[in-house]
């Protein structure tokens, strides 16, 4: 085997064994190790007490994936779900993106049993969706809605052309095409929300700019007790944007400086710690 | 002609290009969308720091090669305009003695223009997931410009 003359030896060092981890299938364990040294004549001790042997072993080991979670930081997992999960779609794997009854969902597990939680709890007629994408979190609330007994759904998008399934499979759902800032659509949004609970849930674009004129815009719908969740907030912690601009974050507290009839939900919304809108569960208290 | 257009990110060039070249120039587009793209990532800003600064000295290498094919030709950008986001958006990640390399590699470009059609005003690019069409963000980028293209010695 030959070394990197050009690296540091504990780099060239554990590059070669990565190589022969690889290059045999093999994961991390005593025998790799030993066999490695056989053959690269490396000393055992330069192995096991270089720098980089630990981070080899956390991928190249046999191990559930709690216990390689359990060496993340919470910033590492929550990138990895990010791109492996909740953008699989994106990158190449659909097979990892999150599924409600076979439809593509683009959430989290978590923030989806908060939303069956909250939504049991203020038993909307109405749960307002501002940007569908596949349409798989539209199926799922109406699912929820649908074993509540109560509430539909009304999802509003510039464009349909993304759905994957026609709305009225579930039966509960009423979609709008149009733009979401637009006078018609906020009209009929109006007619269709009068004198009812409404429960909305913002994830269209995620610019500050359209996430503050959407709040300011369709905030008035939601009744008192019930929420506006601006959804994807954690964008702004993670610098998740294509872009270096700001997000639903500074959205979402800017709005709080406008008005008191709204509160950040910290509590019951994240109670499970790990959630895609941290401080973007806004709810109406007057 | 060999002539280059600077302009605001949001400021559509096409027409601009199309008028420049009268049929006979060809028009070269902006390389960073493809460079960015090759390595996997949808702009230039969320693309991690040293790989960044990598690929921000490769569109002067891709841009000088284009200025190598000789014959008539307009560019729909401008080395300005990369050094101008650079200094907005990345600056802080160069050495100062990097920087000047850098900077000295961006003014041999600039002075191998024949011109500089600086636009102040035009039709709005449309959004292709690229280009970043924040208002504010072009007007600070439109007001390095001229700075920039006089430091860089480009003929405006």
């Amino acid at each position: 085997m030959k070394f990197d003359e050009t690296a540091a030896t504990d780099h060239a060092i554990a590059k070669a064994y990565v190589s022969f981890l690889v290059e045999r299938r093999l994961d991390d364990d005593d025998a790799a190790r030993a066999e490695f040294c056989r053959t690269a004549q490396v000393a055992p001790k330069l192995l096991y007490n270089n720098p980089h042997v630990n981070q080899i072993a956390s991928i190249f080991a046999k191990r559930t994936n709690m216990e390689r979670v359990a060496n993340m930081t919470v910033r590492e997992y929550l990138r990895y779900h990010y791109y492996y999960v909740h953008q699989a779609y994106k990158y190449g794997i659909p097979e990892m993106q999150q599924t409600w009854l076979g439809h593509h969902i683009i959430k989290s597990p978590e923030d989806c049993w908060v939303y069956q939680e909250l939504l049991y709890a203020t038993k909307p007629d109405i749960v307002l969706e501002l940007g569908l994408m596949f349409g798989g979190a539209s199926v799922f609330l109406a699912n929820i809605l649908k074993l509540m007994g109560h509430g539909e759904v009304l999802g509003i998008d510039i464009t349909f052309k993304n759905l994957k399934h026609d709305p009225r499979d579930a039966g509960n759902i009423t979609y709008l095409e149009g733009d979401s800032g637009s006078a018609r659509i906020l009209d009929e949004v109006a007619r269709r929300c009068e004198g009812k609970k409404v429960f909305v849930i913002a994830d269209s674009d995620h610019e500050k700019e359209h996430v503050l004129k959407e709040i300011r815009l369709y905030s008035k719908f939601v009744n008192v007790g019930s929420y506006y969740v601006v959804e994807d907030s954690l964008n702004d912690l993670m610098g998740y944007h294509p872009v270096p601009n700001e997000g639903p974050l500074a959205a979402a507290k800017q709005f709080l400086t406008e008005t008191d009839a709204f509160i950040p939900d910290l509590r019951l919304p994240e109670k499970y710690l790990m959630t895609l809108s941290p401080h973007g569960f806004l709810k109406r208290v007057k | 002609m060999k002539i280059a257009i600077a302009a605001a990110p949001t400021i559509d060039r096409n027409a601009a290009a199309a008028k420049l070249a009268g049929g006979k120039a060809r028009i070269v587009a902006d390389p960073g969308r493809a460079l960015v793209q090759s390595r996997g990532f949808q702009t230039m800003y969320e693309v991690p720091r040293d790989l960044q600064t990598e690929l921000r000295l490769q569109l002067f290498d891709l841009h000088a090669a284009e200025l190598d094919k000789g014959g008539d030709v307009v560019f729909d950008h401008c080395v300005a305009e990369w050094i101008a986001d650079w200094m907005r958006w990345h600056w802080a990640a160069l050495s100062t003695r990097a920087w000047d390399a850098a900077f000295a590699k961006a003014a041999e470009l600039a002075k191998r223009y024949d011109k500089v059609e600086l636009l102040t005003d035009g039709p709005k690019r449309g959004y292709d997931g690229y280009f970043w069409l924040d208002e504010p963000n072009a007007r600070q980028v439109a007001e390095l410009l001229p700075f920039v293209l006089q430091k860089l010695g480009a003929k405006i």
